[in-house]
């Protein structure tokens, strides 16, 4: 086993999935509050886009943004006011393919967590004369916390697990888009069943540390929350 | 500065809408400094109606309070967090996050300076919370949890304090200290205070003012004791009783018996916890009053009662009436109700003017 080609997967695809993740809570926290809140007619469809990638096959998903991030789709367009030719094959691109495939792994637990929270907590705080930007700062946030933190797990552990749609928009250079799970694929491939054996093993540790740490933090909302 | 009182300074609301498929129209005023309850079965409408003063549900109609427009006809609607209105939920609503101490600076932190508002530490002393301030709601006991949101929502300053049967989870003996002390709050700080409840013994303790509803309608409304004699026309009748209130003479902390003065007359009351000089208040039950044109004598009820007769109701259906009586003055605001059987009346000769005797066989302090 070599130190030169196990740590840099290893080393992207951390640096992809934390980025993935701040991104993830970013987009993915208005869009839960939104949903949990909303009583518009648009709920259910938007609800059933961002859980899309649970059900399609990674690599149709990987197809489309392929085109969408290639030279030319709206990827391409954006890349090139940066002086690149496309976003497919980048790490930008990988970032952005990431967030939409994880989104609904991080959406589900934060909506989730919102919902359980409930009117009352947030009308309390505006008679209290907290404002509703003020209220979701101070109420609901900390009142989801557990929420976020499972959706930030499982959308950390999500983009780390990713290959189909890794595969078909990102390739496999190394040092840029050549994470953990295709260096896993490339191991097998080549017979070097030894380093297979320890980053899969290691992936294997790490997945179950997360699923274990969601579902007790999930617990605890449910048994603590008042 | 002189805190307003009048009209304007109160609350005025005049609401009508649809939520879900109940409708309400429903129209409250409820004055600066004094309790009005909201009195009614469950499922009134008495929730809904304070929801919408405080803007936590859109109905049509006109709010003003303290001389602010909170919503008006033409659809200017001032959103809850603007109109600051106290609010105490039924379910009480302490964020589960902070600790009972972080509840109460969340209000503090956004309240207005107001003259004269309690403070964090009367409020902790008078609602006993001291010992609960770092732990959080869900280690909290239903009371515990209602005197703590309570405390809250007082610690907003607000202008308007609406309170959703606030104490029904708390401990009996500790509910009467606690309403009237808002009593006190409401007269000292120009509050209003609307309470909605279904407990008639809270009512009489904290009322000055009461609105009856029923099926999202306000059928009656007027001072407290008017209210509960029940000579408003078309009121759901209660168990017919009034209200009296009394000076303390004499606690009688050693006979047992303290001695009350009612109008100039003298009343003996049983198991009184009061000072002398204080007023406490009394419910009379009208089937416990027996009227008389002589005074009597060698009976064995101590209280005795002269008045007049200001009105005679009959009760539909059954051989009973109900006479309404002056106690003292035959223009006093003291009165009290007698259910004597339509004969016993013809017999007696009693009219309107008529002097009576009220011989009183029970009198309950507050809480029946």
């Amino acid at each position: 086993m070599n130190a030169a080609t196990v740590w840099p997967p290893i080393r992207l695809t951390l640096e992809l999935a934390g980025i993935t993740t701040v991104f993830l809570l970013l987009f993915g926290t208005p869009l839960a509050w939104w949903l949990a809140r909303t009583r518009s007619r648009l709920r259910e469809p938007v609800a059933a886009l961002v859980a899309l990638p649970l059900v399609l096959p990674p690599t149709v998903l990987g197809f489309y943004l392929l085109i969408a991030l290639g030279p030319e789709g709206p990827g391409g367009f954006v890349a090139r006011l940066f002086g690149e030719p496309s976003l497919a094959f980048s790490f930008a691109g990988l970032v952005i393919g990431s967030v939409i495939y994880s989104l609904p792994f991080a959406v589900q637990p934060i909506r989730g967590a919102f919902e359980a929270l409930g009117d009352r907590p947030l009308e309390a705080a505006a008679t209290l004369r907290a404002s509703p930007w003020d209220t979701f700062w101070t109420v609901a946030i900390p009142g989801a916390r557990s929420g976020l933190v499972a959706g930030a797990v499982l959308g950390f552990a999500h983009t780390v697990g990713e290959f189909g749609v890794i595969l078909m928009i990102g390739g496999n250079i190394p040092g840029a888009t050549r994470v953990l799970s295709i260096a896993i694929y490339d191991h097998v491939e080549l017979l070097e069943w030894e380093t297979a054996h320890w980053l899969s093993g290691g992936l294997l540790v790490f997945s179950f540390a997360v699923v274990a740490l969601t579902l007790s933090l999930t617990r605890r909302r449910e048994s603590g929350g008042a | 500065m002189k805190r307003a009182t009048g009209p304007g300074a109160g609350l005025s609301a005049d609401l009508r809408g649809t939520v879900g498929d109940f409708r309400i129209e429903a129209a409250l005023e409820a004055p600066a400094g004094r309790v009005t309850s909201v009195f009614g079965p469950s499922g009134a409408g008495k929730t809904t109606l304070l929801r919408a003063i405080a803007g936590l549900v859109r109905l049509e109609g006109r709010v003003e309070a303290g001389g602010e427009v909170w919503q008006d006809r033409r659809g200017a609607f001032l959103p809850p967090h603007r109109r600051g209105a106290g609010f105490c939920f039924q379910e009480p609503a302490l964020f589960a996050h902070l600790t009972v101490g972080g509840n109460l600076a969340y209000a503090r932190q956004r309240a207005p300076a107001r003259p004269g508002a309690a403070t964090t530490e009367e409020v902790v002393e008078r609602l006993g919370i001291g010992a609960l301030l770092e732990r959080r709601p869900a280690r909290l006991s239903g009371g515990e949890r209602q005197r703590a949101a309570l405390g809250r929502a007082l610690l907003g300053n607000p202008r308007v304090l609406l309170l959703d049967e606030p104490l029904s989870g708390v401990h009996f003996g500790a509910r009467a200290g606690l309403l009237d002390w808002l009593r006190r709050l409401a007269r000292n700080l120009g509050l209003v205070v609307v309470q909605v409840s279904h407990d008639l013994g809270e009512v009489i303790r904290i009322a000055h003012r009461i609105a009856l509803i029923s099926d999202g309608r306000i059928t009656d409304t007027g001072p407290a004791g008017a209210i509960l004699a029940g000579s408003g026309t078309g009121a759901p009748r209660f168990e017919a009783s009034v209200l009296l209130e009394a000076r303390v003479v004499d606690a009688g902390h050693r006979s047992g018996l303290a001695t009350l003065d009612l109008g100039g007359q003298r009343l003996l009351v049983a198991g009184l916890d009061g000072s002398p000089g204080g007023t406490i208040r009394l419910r009379v039950r009208a089937r416990d009053v027996a009227l008389a044109t002589d005074r009597p004598e060698g009976i064995s009820i101590r209280n005795v009662l002269t008045g007049f007769v200001r009105e005679l109701r009959a009760e539909a259906g059954t051989p009973f009436i109900e006479v309404l009586v002056g106690v003292g003055k035959a223009d006093s605001s003291n009165l009290l109700l007698a259910r004597i059987t339509s004969a016993a009346a013809a017999e007696l000769g009693l009219g309107p003017g008529h002097p009576v005797y009220a011989l009183l066989k029970s009198v309950s302090l507050e809480d029946p």
